[in-house]
């Protein structure tokens, strides 16, 4: 349980970050170090080079303006998890949080690591599915932006490339009549999810679905949107009804579903459907209050 | 762990054949292959840099392959082992014509023993799927490019040919 040994780099700024990034061979950056330090402690990685991003200032706060919710890659499950703010104008992301692991992983863990670690079963990508999310990466020659559904390629495989740092998170503010939730079946031990299910809901004058957002975790290699039960529940009323018919869809198209000893693949699957009627339920009740 | 599946690849049986067993094309489609060399009769040494995102491990073992029947099945020992682990398996490759494509068909059956066995269990099944969308993303290429051609192979361009093709 001792990594071997490494260079360490504490950069201040993201611009002196990237550049070191650009000027080693077999850099890793460190966040919160809850899933890059156990893997290195059993050697599974043995980076040469480790650059702490911690001391990067600016990567680390949650703003709402101009129609967007922007929160820096380094902000701390915690720090999402008890944002008032946030708690009102979209409750999927601090319900999201606060499922993550335990009090020390939310302490230290961050939404940019846990989202470019891209665990199969990380609870972040289906909230970030759902919610329609972007981010925005660090390279040498500028920032570029990309779409979550862009975003993650496989299991653990993102389109981030060896000398970019993901800087910020953008997630479109949910319009008046919005409501979000997560329901999730964890894992007791490792508290990683099953399966879980982000949901949003936006709703018209008249109570029927004007917009619907629904990401789905642990099922499939990477998060995916569910767009069969997104267009099943656009301009329905949001009962019973429309959203057992709509979250039944949850699995569609779903090839390969992830199988280990704790779930099976049609398990899992089956999770999803039921998840997706919660977490839809959920936000409709959050988007009438 | 059971691995077992079909995978279409739009080339024709005698060429995916070759992609299969040819050791310079075999070397060039593993994922994270660093070296393979034939040692005869059908065996090879090889030398494989496998892993999954920020998770790697080298490992350095034999392959041998048994029952040839060009074009169409053979059969598929490994025996690898690296400081993380060792991989045991045994399986049957078999190629169907379909048209002007071919169907592999393939089952097999790996043990997987050491830390990587005991701490990334709820990974095996995932990581396996995902190097074998990676190896038939880069045999899609290899077998389908022009004689000639140089083929670039990477991770992610790989993935998403096998993503494409399935």
């Amino acid at each position: 349980m001792i990594p071997g040994t490494f260079d360490y780099h504490a950069p201040k700024t993201l611009k002196k970050a990237v550049s070191l990034l650009n000027e080693h061979e077999d850099a890793k950056i460190l966040a919160g170090g809850h899933s890059l330090i156990p893997l290195m402690k059993l050697r599974f990685a043995a980076p040469a080079v480790v650059i702490d991003i911690g001391r990067v200032s600016g990567i680390s706060r949650i703003r709402i303006s101009d129609g967007h919710i922007q929160i820096g890659a380094l902000t701390t499950h915690h720090t999402i998890g008890s944002n008032a703010r946030l708690r009102r104008v979209c409750p999927v992301l601090p319900e999201t949080a606060n499922e993550i692991g335990d009090l020390q992983v939310r302490n230290r863990g961050t939404l940019g690591g846990s989202v470019v670690h891209a665990d199969p079963a990380a609870d972040w990508p289906a909230a970030m599915m759902a919610l329609r999310a972007s981010f925005e990466v660090a390279g040498p020659s500028g920032t570029r932006e990309v779409s979550a559904s862009d975003f993650f390629v496989d299991m653990m495989t993102t389109t981030i490339g060896d000398g970019e740092i993901l800087s910020q998170i953008r997630i479109p503010e949910p319009p008046a009549g919005s409501g979000s939730a997560y329901a999730k079946m964890h894992q007791s031990a490792s508290g990683f999810a099953i399966t879980g299910v982000a949901a949003q809901l936006t709703l018209d004058e008249s109570g029927n679905v004007s917009a619907a957002g629904v990401g789905v975790t642990g099922v499939a290699p990477i998060a995916y949107t569910a767009s069969a039960v997104e267009d099943a529940l656009v301009g329905k009323a949001p009962d019973e009804g429309a959203i057992a018919a709509a979250a039944a869809l949850a699995a569609d198209g779903v090839q390969d579903a992830n199988e280990d000893h704790h779930a099976s693949g049609e398990y899992r699957m089956h999770l999803a459907t039921v998840l997706a009627s919660r977490a839809l339920a959920s936000a409709a009740e959050r988007a009438k209050s | 762990m059971k691995i077992t599946g079909t995978h279409q690849i739009s080339a024709a049986r005698d060429r995916v054949f070759t992609v299969l067993t040819d050791p310079e094309c075999l070397a060039r489609v593993m994922p994270g292959c660093k070296g393979l060399e034939s040692t005869g009769d059908g065996a090879y040494s090889i030398h494989l840099a496998a892993g999954v995102g920020p998770i790697k491990g080298e490992y350095a073992g034999t392959v041998q392959l048994t029952d040839i029947e060009a074009p169409s099945s053979y059969r598929m020992l490994v025996d690898a082992k690296g400081k993380t682990g060792f991989v045991k398996g045994e399986g049957k490759v078999e190629l169907v014509e379909d048209g002007d494509a071919t169907t592999v068909i393939y089952e097999g059956d790996v043990t997987l023993g050491g830390p990587v066995a005991a701490v990334g269990q709820r990974m095996h099944s995932s990581a396996a799927k995902l190097m074998t969308r990676q190896l038939f993303g880069a045999i899609e290429a290899e077998a389908t490019a022009e004689e000639g051609e140089d083929v670039k192979h990477s991770i992610i361009r790989n993935t998403l040919r096998g993503l494409r093709s399935k």
